[in-house]
């Protein structure tokens, strides 16, 4: 067992560290102040610039970047005002994606054709999912927030272990004492809409249509 | 069928007494972004014979080929190169054929036979794994700002460790932009900073550590002008190259050097610019070798492209139609309209040099002083267009070709007799081409069909002028027209005694129908055309009057494993009924290769050609000579890379082909012949090295004379051995190379030896140039008549500079 246990955490120091050295995500947007941490550095980056495991990426006021994992299975938009680091494991031979928020707000949108996990972290709570698309926050009052906006997230609450599913349209308050709160949501809030506009995956018409019977049905038009 | 041209050919220009040159050309099976191949046209025999190399291509769809220079051959090692474009993302493949312009002045091209009509066609092939391993990340959308870098990046995860990431290449609309790129594991980014407006196409290839290819799906983009109006600067790209050839011959006086090897020194600029919607493109090309002897071998032309207009001053080779002028290059002006649905063109220049003649010394007075000149000739033509090549297009145009007679000193197109008279030996002509032609396309031109038509007049001899009233009323028994005279049209046409008039009848007409199907990587060809006896076109090569032509071809690609490729010509002539025979010559050939991924390949091919003749019994002629001539030949390849050699993977190709050709009705020759080719190309594993070895071994077996063939037998073989290496050194920037042939002929014949040794490198100090240099040694030594033994020395220097 205690053989089995050294070979498990060589594979995964192993895994850990092919994925130190390999890409692990682009920076697909970056507009205003995004600065990159790297190994106690501060770097300016752009648009193509290649992250690492472990990368963590500050966005100032009025700025925003986005990230794609090399597997395509996951795209990241940072709002203004955060702080978030990133990393894949491999787990099984697939690249488990993750982004610990250390402040701010994040959009996830999940890519359901690559088979591997993706979850955003905070110090208190962990969001995961394996398709879906919502927004998580995670602010000075060390409360995260879960907005999905398609299909269900898990939550789990760290202090507690609390683990409840948001499912589209609801969101969730994690508070730090362990207590986790889902409702529904009918508009996102401060002005998130906006900063989904030109987002991947995020756009959807909807045309309404009406027959001679008065009855309504819509198409919805997804871009991505 | 390649060979049995071949020999036809050699019989032919023996007999005739013309220069002699033969080639060939192995056309690649298909074409890959990943493996541009590099065509090949090797000079058989006549090198030195050979003024300029041409050759002309054109995307599979498309109308008009271009033409560009071959280069690349020395006379020991004569061999032309020309490395394809790489082939846009969204084309089939290209179409092409060669020529060759001999220093008599005549014209050669490679296929011999239709290269219009049924040209090389190297097809795109399927690329295994289509786009699943390339993901495009970013950007995230297709439409572009022309103020914002374009950031392409696309992940290679789904491949891992099974890519090549050596073999990874970026190509944007046709070039090669790999070294602009960040490659790191997994990751491929290109920044294309601040991209002009327009259309962007890239596509990313690869190889797989198996061998297999891979490449994305093209990915396209659409630069638009960004809001703000920004001054961008001239963007000027190109290339500039330099090429000498130093020979040094050191021969008996009875040797015979084939040909006349001469130093020659040239340089090529290529230049393209652009700001906005402004383009300027422009060309030079200058040789030693150009002589107002010969018709130019310069080539110089500034082109401007504005929204709608394109105007190129200089050197041209104007497509109009296959029937009116094709490869024809056209010093002057030329100038297009056109807007999506209309295009008008317009041409006037000089399409051939005047060139004196030869003087006679101590001619005596009264007689012949020199031998013909060529009159300089001007072209002008004109060409409508309406519609669209993707859907359908009538087009009209006419060109005239007029010599100027007064480009040559008289002595060199006439002289006097003795008696007074005098005698003409040179011609003027006149000649004025009117065609239409139709273009139907369908299913996003998957589908092409055709049709041309063309009429012409040509005078044969312009040098009386236009015809007097007086002259015209005792040649045709009427008066003139009132008011009207010959020479109110002569700055038209000139009208006299030896023009053969447009009469609407099939002799004076030249027609083609031809349509085209592309499904399913299957490409279908069908051609019909006729050129009437009387038909005329001195601006469009590759028409033989009073004959027929059909063609069917056949190329199919079943999933990269199976190659089919089939095709019959079938030419008659004597439409006009006024030979004493018709001639019909059939040339059809089948040829399939099987290959599969990581296991040997299979190639057969077959190839007949059949001539035969039939009386005309409307004419009552003693010159009917019945003909009955076969040839027929098979050619199997077979080929396997030995990739699980430890030391040198090696790759191993071994042809054989045989070949018969039979006077049947007349028995009057019987030529066998068979050839085996060995190769094998070695890579070295643990040295960056290269090598390639050949062994070919030929025999021919000829029976001649009617009456004595068996005493007259000649059995000839020729053994060849070939070794090449080449060692690359700081990444592959400098790579040195060796070459040594060893050719020797016996039998019947002489027994004559050649060698050649080549030892040269390519060094690429910079990642646009390039600088090779050459140094051939070539011995020809004959044991039965050692005073025409010959050596030589070549030394070549290229040196070439893209920015």
């Amino acid at each position: 067992m205690k053989r089995l246990l050294i070979i498990f955490i060589l594979l995964f120091v192993l895994a850990a560290f092919l994925f130190a050295e390999n890409p692990i995500a682009v920076l697909v947007k970056v507009k205003g102040d995004i600065t990159l941490l790297r190994n106690t550095k501060k770097l300016s980056v752009k648009a193509g610039e290649v992250l690492y495991h472990n990368d963590k990426i500050q966005s100032g006021n009025a700025s925003y970047a986005a990230l794609k994992y090399i597997d395509n299975g996951a795209y990241l938009k940072i709002f203004p005002n955060t702080i978030v680091s990133i990393k894949i494991d491999s787990e099984k031979g697939l690249a488990q994606k993750s982004a610990t928020i250390e402040k701010g707000t994040v959009f996830s949108s999940i890519n359901n054709k690559i088979k591997a996990k993706y979850k955003v972290e905070s110090p208190t709570t962990v969001a995961s999912v394996k398709g879906t698309k919502y927004i998580s926050s995670f602010g000075a009052d060390q409360i995260f927030f879960v907005y999905t906006t398609e299909g269900v997230v898990e939550a789990e609450n760290l202090k507690s272990h609390t683990k409840m599913d948001v499912p589209a349209g609801s969101m969730l308050q994690s508070n730090p004492d362990g207590s986790m709160v889902v409702s529904k949501f009918s508009q996102l809030p401060n002005g998130w809409d906006e900063m989904l506009k030109d987002t991947e995956g995020a756009q959807k018409y909807k045309i309404e249509l009406q027959n001679s019977y008065g009855v309504k049905k819509y198409i919805i038009i997804e871009t991505e | 069928m390649k060979l049995i041209v071949l020999v036809l050919i050699l019989i032919s220009f023996a007999a005739s007494g013309f220069a002699l040159v033969i080639l060939d050309h192995q056309a690649p099976i298909q074409l890959t972004p990943t493996s541009m191949p590099k065509l090949e046209l090797e000079v058989k025999l006549g090198f030195t014979q050979i003024q300029q190399a041409y050759i002309y291509y054109r995307e599979i769809k498309t109308e008009a080929f271009k033409q560009d220079r071959l280069s690349g051959a020395t006379d020991a090692n004569p061999i032309y190169t020309y490395q394809l474009p790489a082939l846009p993302a969204n084309s089939e493949g290209y179409e092409y054929y060669f020529e060759v312009v001999r220093t008599d002045g005549q014209t050669q091209t490679m296929p011999e036979i239709s290269p219009l009509r049924d040209p090389y066609r190297l097809m795109q092939g399927d690329i295994n794994g289509g786009n699943m391993g390339f993901v495009v990340l970013s950007p995230l959308d297709t439409n572009v700002n022309s103020g914002d870098d374009l950031v392409l990046a696309v992940s290679t995860y789904a491949l891992g460790d099974k890519l090549d990431q050596s073999s990874i290449r970026i190509i944007e609309n046709g070039v090669d932009v790999t070294p602009y790129a960040e490659i790191t594991n997994n990751l491929i980014i290109y920044r294309h900073i601040k991209p002009k407006s327009g259309n962007l196409s890239i596509q990313i290839t690869g190889r797989l550590k198996d061998g297999s290819e891979v490449a994305s799906a093209p990915m396209r983009y659409t630069v638009k002008q960004g809001a703000k109006l920004v001054n961008l600067p001239f963007n000027l790209r190109g290339n500039i190259s330099f090429n000498s050839d130093v020979i040094s011959v050191s021969a008996k006086k009875q040797a015979s050097v084939s040909g006349t090897a001469t130093d020659d020194a040239s340089t090529n600029i290529n230049l393209y610019g652009s700001q906005g919607f402004f383009k300027i493109n422009s060309k030079l090309f200058l040789s030693t070798l150009e002589s107002d002897k010969k018709q130019p071998i310069n080539r110089y032309n500034l082109g401007l492209n504005l929204p709608g207009t394109e105007i190129i001053l200089g050197d041209n080779t104007p497509f109009f139609s296959s029937l009116t002028m094709n490869s024809t290059n056209v010093r002057g002006l030329y100038a297009k309209f056109f807007s999506k649905s209309f295009a008008i063109l317009g041409l006037y220049g000089q399409s051939k040099r005047a060139i004196d003649g030869n003087e006679i010394e101590n001619a005596p007075v009264m007689s012949q002083t020199a031998t013909p000149g060529t009159f300089s000739r001007d072209a002008a033509g004109m060409r409508m267009e309406f519609g669209s090549v993707k859907s359908f297009k009538w087009s009209f145009d006419f060109v005239r070709s007029r010599d100027i007679v007064s480009s040559l000193k008289q002595q060199f197109y006439r002289y006097q007799n003795t008696d007074t008279t005098f005698a003409q030996i040179s011609f003027p002509v006149d000649n004025l081409v009117f065609g239409t032609d139709m273009r139907l396309s369908l299913f996003r031109q998957s589908f092409i069909m055709g049709l041309e038509g063309a009429g012409s007049m040509y005078n044969t001899n312009i040098l009386p002028g236009p015809i007097s009233d007086e002259d015209f009323e005792d040649y045709t028994g009427n008066k003139p027209p009132a008011g009207i005279s010959a020479s109110d049209f002569q700055d038209i046409f000139i009208l006299n005694k030896n023009l053969n008039w447009f009469k609407p009848s099939l002799a004076c007409l030249a027609m083609q129908g031809y349509a085209r199907l592309f499904m399913y990587k299957n490409y279908l060809s069908l051609s019909y055309s006729q050129v009437g006896s009387s038909f005329q076109s001195v601006a469009a090569s590759y028409l033989q009057n009073d004959t027929r032509s059909i063609n069917v071809s056949d190329n199919v690609n079943i999933k990269n494993i199976v190659f089919l490729d089939g095709g019959v010509n079938i030419i008659s002539d004597n439409l006009s009924k006024q030979k004493a025979a018709t001639s019909t010559y059939t040339n059809w050939y089948a040829q399939t290769l099987f290959r599969m991924i990581n296991l040997p390949y299979l190639r057969i091919g077959y190839h007949a050609n059949t001539g035969k003749n039939k009386e005309n019994t409307d004419i009552n002629s003693s010159t009917f000579y019945p003909m009955n001539t076969e040839s027929n030949m098979v050619d199997v390849g077979l080929g396997y890379d030995f990739v699980m050699m430890p030391v040198a993977p090696t790759k191993l190709d071994l042809t054989y082909n045989t070949n018969t050709n039979q006077d049947k009705q007349n028995s009057a020759y019987e030529l066998n012949m068979d050839n085996v080719l060995l190769t094998l190309t070695s890579r070295f594993q643990q040295l960056p090295l290269t090598t390639r070895i050949s062994f070919n071994v030929g025999n021919q077996d000829n029976k001649y004379g009617t009456i004595t063939k068996e005493l007259n037998k000649v059995k000839n073989s020729n053994t060849e051995f070939g070794l090449h290496g080449e060692y690359r050194l700081l990444y592959d920037k400098l790579i040195p190379y060796a070459d040594f042939k060893t050719t020797v002929l016996g039998g019947d014949q002489q027994n004559q030896s050649y060698q050649f040794f080549n030892v040269g490198a390519r060094y690429m100090p910079l990642e646009q140039t390039s600088i090779m240099s050459s140094l051939g040694f070539k011995n020809y030594a004959n044991s039965d008549y050692s005073s025409s033994n010959y050596n030589s020395v070549t030394w070549n220097l290229n040196i070439s500079q893209r920015f």
